[in-house]
């Protein structure tokens, strides 16, 4: 009976995989959903997308990916791999250190991407903070490319965090 | 400036030229993939394959 009591350990683990579900699942809602489709949007539809939908996508969309990174450096740290996964297992780590270090690498970049550019350019592109049609333009290329460039991230990152705990070392 | 001062100034302003036309293509390049989502996965699935192979070579 005692092996089925739940422990904090293990809802950590649920929330850092929930969290990491709600925001690689709007990342991929953006580039396969929302970012494809605008371009096919008619003009007056456009402000349902970028005035409701878009800002509440985004809501959920960096603070999960906060909630991701902060549990799962906290879980790593109390599991005693953090450290050395932290420098890849570079000098002294093992196979399996190596490689959830890099997912832990890829994921901080994702979120430092999020909160650094996607997310302020978006403010800009939305209309959330003024800006002028110009900067507004460019700020959302920017976003979009640092979007991409997370989508495409995330397939190594996704790849490191399942597989790591598999590899015999 | 004499001839040898005007040659040099020259072949420096040729060689920064060179070199923002050079950085200009790369970042063009770079936007190019990452702005077309099929391109985009495929980077993504190589990128994969990359760490998959190297991941494991650095602990040893």
């Amino acid at each position: 009976m005692q092996d089925l009591a739940v422990t904090a350990g293990q809802l950590l683990r649920w929330a850092h995989v929930f969290f990491g579900i709600l925001w690689i699942g709007l990342l991929y809602y953006f580039n396969f959903v929302q970012i494809p489709t605008m371009p096919k949007v008619p003009a007056e539809l456009k402000p349902a997308v970028s005035k409701y939908i878009a800002p509440q996508a985004l809501f959920y969309f960096r603070w999960s990916a906060l909630f991701t990174v902060v549990v799962g450096l906290y879980l790593s740290i109390q599991a005693g791999y953090g450290h050395q996964a932290l420098l890849l297992g570079i000098g002294g780590g093992s196979v399996q250190v190596s490689m959830i270090g890099i997912g832990m690498w890829l994921g901080i970049i994702m979120f430092l991407n999020v909160w650094l550019v996607i997310w302020p350019n978006q403010k800009k592109a939305l209309g959330i903070v003024e800006a002028d049609a110009d900067t507004k333009a460019k700020a959302a290329r920017t976003a979009m490319l640092f979007s991409r460039t997370n989508f495409m991230l995330s397939f190594p990152m996704l790849y490191c965090m399942v597989v790591w705990q598999g590899l015999s070392s | 400036m004499g001839q040898a001062a005007a040659l040099r100034h020259l072949t420096r302003t040729r060689h920064r030229l060179k070199m923002v036309k050079s950085k200009q293509h790369k970042e063009q390049g770079m936007s190019k993939i990452l702005e077309n989502v099929n391109f985009t996965i495929i980077a993504g699935l190589v990128l994969t394959l990359i760490v998959a192979f190297v991941g494991p070579m650095l602990a040893k």
